[in-house]
């Protein structure tokens, strides 16, 4: 399918079900989150190769979910010609859900054509202020989150509490998915009735959005989150910060 | 352009020992004694497992007297101790509503109270083409660190004295709130606990002023304290805090169990503007959060926020971190709760609670 050159100034992005071909034209495609069991089914280089495939059969920048390889629970980030961008392992994790995996140490802000980097919380990092704060401080802009919500912890808190409100304490946009739904999210100031939410849907459904990084600019201008940082606070209880 | 003359600063020393004079301590305690009030037995027997902590929501007021302001206090306080509360805490600005006994307050603040102190609830398109500052109202700007200096001692006199008395007299905990107080000519937004012998347990300082507090001259606060007490250990960090996991952690890590957050935010209210605060702290961090607000009209300010306890997750009926919180954002309330400290002791989520020192060590200080 022929697709236009991306724009620079603003990244479409879908999230929808893995394999289905966006309904129309997007910059990024992110597949829906899915269940525990269908994250371990996955056979990771059959998994990727056929993201790569996908990538590159609709011209788009592909974000295909969850899988274990190697004792690392992983998110890669796929160009439109398929190459691998990069493959970020989890460095929290639920031990629960994943008792077999490994922590990483590495936080990788990935080149994107968009001018700034893009992070991918893998899984329970999204509930880590620490890793969203360095991602932000790091240039990011978007955060892709790939999380399980097992179904009894499943409500609007959840998101609140992880992407919802690390768009909101760092001023980025967060496009969050999980087997439970999927959320297209940015600092209140820019969205239509100043939740935060630009889209959302539920489980079988799809969600489109487009995100404006200049709009950034202008919400942060209404509210100034890193203004008031306070690092020499933050040294003098460097002990604390860094357990 | 802040305005200082000789003739300003000459009237402020002179409305400062006045006030210094009218606000005496022992014309305080006489004020409390008046009150009659029956020691509480709120503390006799303390259970962990049921810490009974009281948020205040407090509509905004200038109080014109001595008596004023410690009835005030007291109704809230009373209220709260009826309830069974054995820790009542403030809101922030808590202090200077005794400027109220100010002559001619209402003109001085009309001055000295930025015109653009009211944020405007808009979405950022439209306030795109908004966002210049007005340089003709800045003009007509007092500089507020001599006005506070002359009026430290009364602000501090009233505030602290008032509170000491009450948590004494009731047999309570009680965090005072925050005021603006200058010290060694800087500017400071400084909150007080207060123990049931009237003994002042500590002090915290605002550690992230905003924009508007910084332009008026606010020091940001360099410790960040946490308090062993028979109810628990407490932190009280202040509004704009709450805004930075930072804060949290620390406290958390320092051995917070409970982080009290007084706010004024002055904003018409919108809820997930005001779910930035407190409440994800908590589930990042895993303490209780006690949060009392200061809510109201003052001129042209508006002064919303609910008041209310959180914990995390798990530890609330519904599983949405919400122990108790006010059902509005503008009007007097006292919201009277119970807290689990055992159980906090025992909270473990496997979503919120992994961590990875390595990571933090290797990335986290170099952000800033």
């Amino acid at each position: 399918m022929q697709r236009g050159a991306c724009r620079l100034d603003h990244v479409r992005i879908a999230i929808v079900r893995e394999g289905i071909a966006p309904a129309k034209e997007v910059d990024m495609v992110v597949f829906a989150g899915v269940s525990l069991e269908a994250i371990r089914a996955r056979e990771a280089s059959t998994f990727v190769a056929a993201a790569q495939q996908y990538a590159r059969a609709h011209q788009v920048h592909v974000v295909p979910g969850l899988y274990v390889e190697d004792d690392a629970l992983r998110s890669c980030l796929i160009a439109p010609d398929g190459e691998l961008i990069g493959v970020q392992h989890a460095t929290h994790v639920h031990r629960t859900h994943f008792p077999d995996v490994k922590r990483d140490t590495d936080l990788l802000f990935l080149s994107t054509p968009w001018g700034f980097p893009v992070f991918l919380a893998v899984d329970v990092d999204i509930y880590k202020p620490e890793l969203l704060r360095i991602a932000a401080r790091a240039g990011v802009k978007l955060v892709i989150a790939h999380q399980y919500i097992e179904p009894a912890r499943a409500n609007v808190a959840m998101i609140d509490a992880g992407a919802w409100q690390q768009a909101q304490q760092n001023c980025i946009y967060v496009a969050q998915t999980s087997n439970m739904g999927s959320h297209l999210i940015a600092p209140c100031q820019i969205t239509r009735d100043l939740s935060g939410y630009v889209a959302t849907c539920g489980v079988g459904e799809d969600v489109y959005g487009v995100y404006r990084p200049a709009e950034l600019a202008i919400a942060y201008q209404a509210f100034r989150v890193f203004d008031s940082l306070n690092p020499p606070l933050y040294t003098r209880y460097a002990a604390q910060l860094l357990k | 352009m802040k305005v200082v003359d000789e003739v300003q600063q000459l009237l402020l020393k002179l409305v400062g020992s006045y006030l210094a004079a009218k606000a005496k301590p022992h014309k305080i305690r006489r004020a409390v004694q008046k009150l009659n009030i029956v020691r509480s037995g709120n503390l006799d027997a303390i259970d962990r497992q049921a810490i009974r902590v009281a948020a205040v929501q407090e509509k905004v007021i200038l109080l014109k007297s001595v008596t004023a302001y410690v009835e005030h206090m007291n109704r809230f306080v009373t209220r709260a101790v009826q309830q069974g509360s054995q820790l009542i805490v403030f809101p922030e600005l808590n202090g200077v509503l005794g400027l109220g006994m100010i002559p001619f307050i209402e003109r001085i603040l009309a001055r000295a109270l930025p015109p653009t102190a009211v944020i405007p609830v808009e979405t950022v398109s439209v306030a795109a083409g908004k966002q210049e500052p007005d340089s003709n109202n800045e003009s007509q700007a007092l500089d507020i660190v001599p006005l506070v200096a002359a009026l430290t001692p009364f602000i501090t006199n009233i505030f602290t004295t008032t509170f000491a008395e009450l948590a004494k007299a009731h047999g309570v905990y009680i965090m005072a709130g925050s005021t603006l107080l200058a010290e060694e000519g800087k500017l400071y937004n400084r909150a007080y606990l207060y123990g049931p012998d009237g003994v002042l347990i500590g002090r915290q300082d605002k550690l992230h002023p905003d924009g508007n507090e910084v332009e008026l001259g606010l020091t940001q606060g360099t410790d960040l304290n946490v308090f062993d007490t028979e109810i628990g250990r407490l932190a009280f960090p202040v509004c704009m805090d709450a805004t930075y996991f930072e804060t949290f952690k620390i406290a958390k890590q320092l051995g917070a169990e409970i982080v009290i957050i007084p706010i004024a935010n002055m904003e018409e209210y919108v809820y997930h503007f005001a779910l930035r605060g407190i409440w994800p702290r908590v589930q990042e961090s895993g303490v209780y959060g006690i949060k009392s607000a200061l809510v109201g009209d003052l001129f042209h300010i508006r002064f919303t926020g609910k008041a209310g306890v959180f914990a995390p997750l798990l530890l609330t009926e519904e599983q949405d971190g919400v122990v108790a919180e006010a059902t509005s954002y503008n009007e007097d309330d006292v919201i009277c709760t119970t807290v689990d400290l055992d159980a906090l002791a025992h909270y473990d989520d496997p979503y919120f609670t992994d961590t990875n020192p390595a990571v933090y060590e290797r990335y986290l200080l170099s952000a800033y």
